[in-house]
């Protein structure tokens, strides 16, 4: 009888999340995990019954820790501008605080078992549908196609976190770091243009 | 969920590698009642044949595994 190590467990877990943020699928071996995580190859074995499993289970537990984070004190009644607030200010949050589980999920995105997972999580598509339905009701946004919607509302947001998290501007500017007046200000133009 | 003890895990590095190779170890396997759960790992390099038993010892699998004509070989803990 092998008796599981939680601490083992976690460590695996990070390791391996590093190395696929880092490097993508391709970058994780069961042998260089073992290596990075200081244990043998059997002991990740004994915790995970092979790579797709380990795969799997770390987007089950980073999804949730995404959707989780995203819908931090949000209502799906809210008006549009407060909600969309709220999730700019949660999204942001989230990926600083934790850049590497913001990088895997981006590696991860359309697998197979990403799509397992997000395939069968109902919260997201639940809050954001009941939350976008009463806001075009209620006239305080404009009906779009769910693509161009995103591309409006969300997409300059990731590309401000992308340059934070680079540390560098556009050109020669320097060090970019994404303060609250920036995201207000961004915040402030994405709720002009998606006003009817 | 993260009950603190496990039935025996076993684990071994083969050659294993294609799902026709997996089908001639299935009934060697399958048809030892120790054996509750195993399968192998096809996305990794080494081929990690895993077996959850009670009570088989890795020299009885790599005989096992061997005479189907696959190298075999327990990964060390």
């Amino acid at each position: 009888m092998r008796i599981r190590d939680e601490a083992k467990e976690k460590l695996i877990r990070e390791k391996a999340l590093e190395m696929i943020a880092k490097q993508g699928f391709e970058g994780l071996s069961m042998q260089k995990l073992a290596k990075a995580a200081g244990v043998s190859p059997a002991t990740i074995y004994i915790y995970f019954k092979d790579r797709d499993d380990l795969i799997l289970q770390l987007c089950k537990e980073e999804g949730t820790k995404m959707i989780e984070a995203t819908f931090d004190g949000f209502d799906p009644e809210m008006h549009f501008e407060e909600g969309l607030s709220i999730q700019w200010k949660n999204r942001c949050r989230y990926w600083l605080e934790n850049p590497m589980s913001g990088q895997f999920l981006e590696q991860v995105k359309h697998s197979p078992p990403y799509e397992a997972f997000f395939g069968q999580d109902k919260v997201f598509p639940r809050l954001m549908g009941h939350f976008m339905a009463n806001a075009i009701a209620k006239k305080e946004v404009i009906p779009l196609p769910a693509e161009v919607y995103w591309s409006v509302a969300f997409a300059p947001l990731y590309q401000l976190i992308k340059f934070h998290l680079s540390g560098k501007g556009l050109g020669n500017r320097g060090p970019f770091v994404l303060d609250e007046s920036k995201l207000e200000m961004t915040l402030f133009l994405v709720l002009k243009a998606l006003k009817p | 969920m993260n009950s603190t003890v496990t039935n025996e895990v076993l684990v071994f590095k083969t050659n294993i590698r294609y799902k026709k190779d997996v089908s001639k170890i299935m009934p060697l396997l399958e048809s030892d009642n120790r054996v509750m759960e195993w399968n192998v790992d096809q996305m990794d390099v080494d081929n990690v044949l895993r077996i959850a038993s009670g009570g088989l010892h890795p020299t009885e699998v790599i005989t096992m595994i061997q005479t189907a004509g696959y190298f075999c070989e327990e990964l060390p803990d």
